[in-house]
Order: C-alpha cells, then structure tokens, then sequence
C-alpha cells in the first residue's frame, strides 16, 4: 500500500464530499438537530401520568388518594363510573385506573388496572403505585399496632424492621436523559457514518467511475483504505458535534473527554469500515441501501441499547458479543456513568480496533473488481 | 392525472425492482430475519440478574440465609460471585467491574438483618428497573413473614397478625385482552418501526438515482406531470411495502406467536404507515440532488421519527414543546393504533380516526411532494 496513492484517493474523497455543500450541512446540523430533539424527548422522568381513582369516598381513600395527589409522577381524577373508567383506559385517555374498596370505613382492597400499551409507562407507574401503597399500608399497620396499646415508636420497629435503600454505583448524581444519553451518542454515531458509507463505492458502480478506478493502479487496499479515512474524517466530525451539542445544551454527565471521543471515534470508523464492506458486496444503490438498514436494525437491538442482554435468546447472546457496537456502548456507559478509565474500557478500545482491521481485511477481498 | 400514465411509470418502477434479483432476495429474507432478531432479543423478561451479596458472616444466622435462598430462587435473579464476600469493598468492587448488576449488603445485628442496602449498576437502566421492582417483592415477603411470626409470638392472633401486616390487598393488572408475553409489549413497535425504516430509506434515492443516472431528464421531457411521476413510484414502492408488511407479521406471528388483533386492520395500519414512509422518502428525495444527501437526510428523519413517534420514550417524559411535535408526525398515529389493535384488541370504531389522520398525511405529503419536485437537474 503506498503512501502517495492513498493520500491522493484520501484527496479526491475529501473533495467530493467537502463540494458537495448540502450534504455537509446535513452532516454538521443533522447530528446537532437531532441530539436536541432526543433530549427534549427523553427529557424528564415521566411526569402527571394521568390516572383515575374510583372510590366510595369513605376517610381513608381519600387520605390514600391524597397521597397519590402529592406524588408529581400522577395527575389524579375521580370517577363513580367503572365503564366510563375503563373506557377513558381503553381510549388512552388514563393511563390506570385505580378501584378502591372499603369495608367499615377501612380500606379493603386496592386494585390497579394499567394501559398495557406503553411498556415504560406500565413499569412506572407499577413502581410508584406499589411504594405509596406500601408507605400507605405500613402507616396503617402502625395505626393498628397502636391501637393495641404498643407506643408508637415500637410499632413503627415492629413494622420497619430494617432499612432498606436503593443506590446506584453512578460516579454523580444522574439526570433522566444521562441513562440514556451514552448508548444514543453510539446508536447516532452507528447510523449516519454506516448508511453515509454504504453507497461509496456503489455510487461508483452506478455512475460509471469504478471501471476508470479499477483501470488505474491502484490496489483494492488503497481504494478501501481511502474511503475509509475519508468518512472516518466525517464521522469524527459528527462525534464531535454530537459530544459538543449533549454537553451544551444538555449538560450530560461525561467521563474522561478523551477516552469518550476515542471509543465514539472507533464505533464511527467500525460503522464506516462496515458500511463500505456492504458496499463492496452489493452492486445497486437500491441493494447498498437496503442491507444498510437491515443490519442498522440488528446493530442496534443487538447492542445493548433498547433491550439488555439478560432479555436475550441464550444463542442470541452470543451474537451480540460478536457485533462490535455491544462494546462500545458499555465503554462508553462505563465512563460516563461510573466514572471510568483507561483501565477499566482498555479491552474495549481493543476489541473496536480489532473489529476494524478485520473488517478492513474483509472488505478489501470483497471487493469486486468485476463490473455487471 | 392520467391514470394510464401512472400505470406505465408504475409498471416500469415494479420491473426495475423485480429485474434487481439480489435486492429481491434481500427483501424476501431480510425482513423475516430482521423480525426473529427482534423476537429473539426481547425474547423474555430479564432473568437471572446477576447480583452479589455481602453479609458479615460472624452473625449470620438462619433467616438471613433464607432470604438470600430467596433472592436466588427467584427466576429474575441469580447470586454470583464468591459469596460470601469479605468486605463491602469487594462487593461493590465486583458491581463496578460489571460483573454483578447490583450488590446487596445485608448488615445484621444480634437480632437479625437491621438494614440492606442495595447498590444498582447505573449503566442500564431497563435493568435498574427490574431489580427496583423485583428486589422489594423478595424482601417484602420476607419482612411480612418475619412481622407475622413476631406479632403471633407477642400473643396477637393469626388473623389480627395477618391484617396488620397487611391491612388491605392490593393488586396489578393490565389492561390487556390477553395473558401477554415480554415480546408482545414490543412487537407492535416493532412492526411499526420496520413497516416505517425499510420503505423511507428505501425510496430516499428513488429521484435523485433518475437524476444521477440521467434519466430523470428523459422522463422530464416526456408527458408525465409531476404528481404522475410522484404517484406511480408511490404505487410501486407501496406493492413492496404490502409484500414487507405481509412478511413482517407472518414472521412475527409463526415464530413467535405474538399477540395480534384484527389482523386486517393490523396489515391495513402497516400498509398506512408503509406508504407514509413511501410518500416522505420521496417527498426527500425530490429535495435533494445527490444519493448521499438523500441517504443522510432520510436517516435524520428516520432516527427523529423513531424518538418522537413514543416508541422509546412516552409522552410524559417530552418536554411540552416537543409533546405536541409528536403529534405532527404520522407514526405517532401508526403507533397508537397498532398497539391499541394488538394489545387491547380495539376493532375499527376504536382506531379509525387514526386511520384517516394516515391517509391524510399521505395526501398532504404526495401534494408537497409533487409541488417540490424540481424540474431542474443539479
């Protein structure tokens, strides 16, 4: 592979994409755009879910009611009707509704249907129902060991055995959109680099130029090796862009800058080094395009990102460790949500780099040098 | 508009699809692949989490043990490490490490446990989730079980015991018409999110590859009006949008039995949001001049739908302004319908407005994009 061949197809490359005006727009506001729109939708932990209340409106349903009216997560309204309850549910326009039941101005019985339709809405609202209801039934509990002569204090031992808390092992206390934010910067950094290079070399094909390529003299190495320098410069960018937009507007929690952009910058030249690899397999743009979303697709449910691996088919699991996207999302979840270092994400950064060279390999032999 | 006109660019746009067999093929095999990926990730809910636990061992008795038997008998979670740790510090050591999902301490005094404290992994919040919802079912039980035996022991009768423990019942349903799996909850998006990403990216090219390869400028001089060229690869692409939407639940359905409701309505709404996808991608592609663009600009679009559409995140955590843009897209509408049809087992009276906001949205964008359509080559 030399040197001068590379740099003047690296040239060429850079032209092509840097004349190309409109598209450089897209690639420098698409990224920002589009950071801003996930983090104004990931906003906030879910807030006012609306929910619906039927009671007979006896003392201590409404104490109970209260208390779930003081909770910011539920929006309450009340109802007589369970049709109209469970209609409003139906409809969309309550997320749950809660019968209340009474017997000798007691509470009996709390039962609780939830929209099944929005599984993080059922989770949500499943978890903060359950804890004021236990804070709930725990103050009555108390009220009845009192009643019965034991002091207060005693009863309140008597039913709160032990403290139980919930912590997290996060380096800084976490915002709702800093969950997400890490695996987003590598779903963002996964797409537009990959489906940006899946048509490379295609579009050669279709505009005839591959065939004055493949006369010249250079090798099927240096034509790959270009290409991917030259995208790789465009996925840095988008990496940069993308860091510098979550961290401003947003004030995302991030680790070690350096190792952040590194790992990000490794997943960009892994998307792009995939994204040619396609495109040296498949012949139309229409086939580049198409096999480009198709593994986007499986890239990104394979990753980590919207299902964990204890969801996964056991053989599925497997495969997942041999997509390279996997490590880099929990890269970059270790630094930015633990606080982690070099030591902690070097095997990481290793597998990335190994990913790239194999794929380049691979590229390169696939590369084909006949012209339909 | 002449309809004969539609049909022969209609017919010429199928013939250029069919006569590209590898794509076909990819098409074929693709999408049903891409469904069993989906099938067999969401596959279950969350099994045997790995957690670690830390008791000082010098006062372990009986009924610690218990509750860790507990924990680890429990389908969502399994004990790992080389329990029983030495110190606190080894534990969290090996939460850290990403070996465990969350370290559990139990500190006990001469009287038994006195508290736990729980140490979540922060870096996956679905996981979070589970063990904040499944972890107090565990010790809940065990605090009720220690409480009963405690207040019989002080002389309080079974039943009083039992109704102060637990002073009324509670319980949690769905309203689901049926015993749902894990996947169910995610198969409509699913559907939803292929019947929307496979035809705007693949239509995004579908003008600007005539003007790359020269011949938009033959069709340009031909007879056909703009709607003409913009209904008829609407037509062509939406033929394969029916083959990708009949693939789609045919997978979902035979291999993982998902839940489904009114299946005509349930191929009706993929078909509505397909050919939404259909009539966007080339509403992109009459507004860009190179195939680059069209691809980086139809990927854009597609990951901003994918947020806002209530697929990831619902509307109660958007910021109010972004609330309403949500409503402005057409798949919120496809999202909603799809889940309310499979889910809830809603029929046409309960969907139909959705329907039509569908059908508007492709008219409304296949006028755009007709008046868009540029007549000058770049």
């Amino acid at each position: 592979m030399r040197i001068s061949n590379l740099s003047i197809m690296v040239l060429a490359e850079l032209k092509k994409l840097w004349n190309n005006k409109r598209q450089l727009l897209l690639l420098t506001l698409g990224p920002i755009i589009l950071c801003i729109l996930l983090g104004f939708v990931a906003y906030d932990f879910p807030k006012e879910i609306d929910i619906t209340v039927l009671s007979s409106g006896g003392e201590e349903t409404q104490q109970l009611i209260g208390e779930i009216n003081k909770s910011k997560t539920f929006s309450v309204s009340e109802t007589n009707s369970l049709k109209d309850a469970m209609e409003s549910l139906d409809k969309g326009d309550t997320r749950a509704v809660i019968i209340l039941s009474e017997r000798e101005d007691s509470l009996e019985s709390a039962k609780v249907i939830i929209d099944a339709t929005d599984s993080t809405i059922r989770q949500i609202t499943y978890l903060e129902l359950r804890s004021i209801f236990q804070e709930h039934s725990r103050d009555i509990s108390v009220e009845l060991l009192t009643d019965q002569g034991i002091p207060p204090q005693q009863a309140t031992q008597f039913i709160s055995q032990f403290d139980l808390t919930f912590k997290t092992n996060a380096w800084k206390d976490l915002g709702f959109f800093d969950s997400f934010a890490s695996a987003i910067t590598v779903l963002i950094v996964l797409v537009i680099p990959l489906l940006g290079a899946v048509t490379a070399i295609t579009s050669e094909r279709s505009k005839g130029t591959i065939e004055r390529i493949f006369a010249s003299p250079f090798r099927r190495s240096e034509i790959i090796v270009s290409k991917l320098i030259a995208h790789s410069i465009f996925a840095i960018m988008v990496v940069i862009l993308l860091i510098g937009t979550l961290k401003l507007v947003f004030d995302i929690t991030l680790g070690n800058v350096g190792l952040i952009l590194l790992i990000t910058t490794l997943v960009g030249i892994n998307a792009v080094i995939f994204g040619l690899l396609v495109s040296s397999l498949t012949y139309t743009e229409m086939e580049s395009i198409f096999l480009g979303i198709a593994f986007m697709f499986l890239f990104m449910v394979l990753m980590g990102y919207m299902w964990p691996i204890e969801t996964m088919h056991p053989v599925l699991k497997y495969v997942a460790l041999l997509t390279p996207y996997i490590y880099g999302v929990d890269a970059i979840r270790h630094i930015n949500v633990l606080g982690g270092g070099f030591p902690d994400v070097w095997l990481d950064l290793v597998i990335l780099c190994g990913f790239i060279v194999a794929q380049g390999i691979i590229a390169t032999q696939f590369l084909r040098r006949g012209i339909r | 508009m002449k309809p004969s006109h539609v049909w022969m660019i209609a017919q010429a746009e199928l013939k250029r699809i069919r006569n590209d067999k590898f794509l076909l093929l990819l098409l074929i095999f693709g999408v049903p692949i891409l469904c069993t990926a989906f099938g067999f990730v969401a596959y279950k809910s969350p099994e045997e989490i790995h957690v670690a636990v830390f008791t000082d061992k010098s006062f372990e008795d009986g009924k610690t043990r218990q509750l860790i038997d507990e924990i680890d008998r429990s389908k969502s979670f399994s004990i790992t490490g080389a329990y029983p740790f030495d110190s606190q510090e080894d534990v969290i050591q090996h939460l850290n490490q990403g070996d465990a999902r969350a370290a559990i301490i139990l500190n006990e005094g001469q009287a038994g446990i006195e508290s736990i404290g729980v140490y979540l992994d922060a870096r996956d919040p679905s996981i979070m989730q589970v063990i904040y919802s499944e972890l107090p079912l565990v010790f809940g039980k065990y605090f009720s079980d220690i409480s009963f035996e405690f207040l019989t022991s002080q002389g309080v009768s079974p039943q009083q015991a039992k109704q102060i423990v637990s002073p009324f019942e509670t319980t949690f349903k769905t309203n689901a018409r049926q015993d749902l799996k894990f996947f169910d909850f995610y198969a409509s998006a699913a559907m939803v999110l292929i019947a929307l990403g496979i035809p705007l990216l693949l239509t995004v090219t579908a003008i600007t590859s005539e003007r790359s390869t020269g011949t938009i400028e033959r069709i340009f001089v031909s007879p056909y009006k703009r709607l003409e060229i913009i209904a008829s690869k609407m037509i062509a692409h939406s033929v394969m949008m029916l083959m990708i939407a009949i693939l789609t639940v045919a997978t979902l359905k035979l291999v993982f039995d998902v839940a489904l409701g009114n299946i005509g309505l349930v191929l009706l709404i993929i078909m509505l949001i397909g050919v939404n996808g259909v009539i966007f991608g080339l509403l992109i592609s009459s507004i860009t001049y190179t195939e680059a663009e069209s691809v980086l600009m139809g990927v854009i679009c597609f990951l901003g739908f994918m947020v806002l559409m209530t697929y990831l995140w619902p509307w109660e955590t958007m910021h109010p302004a972004v609330e309403y843009m949500s409503y402005l897209i057409p798949f919120t509408y496809g999202i909603q319908a799809m889940r309310h049809v499979n889910m809830i087992g809603a029929g046409f009276s309960d969907v139909w407005l959705n329907l039509v906001i569908l059908a508007g949205f492709i008219v409304i964008q296949a006028l755009i994009a007709s008046q868009v359509l540029r007549r000058r080559i770049a």
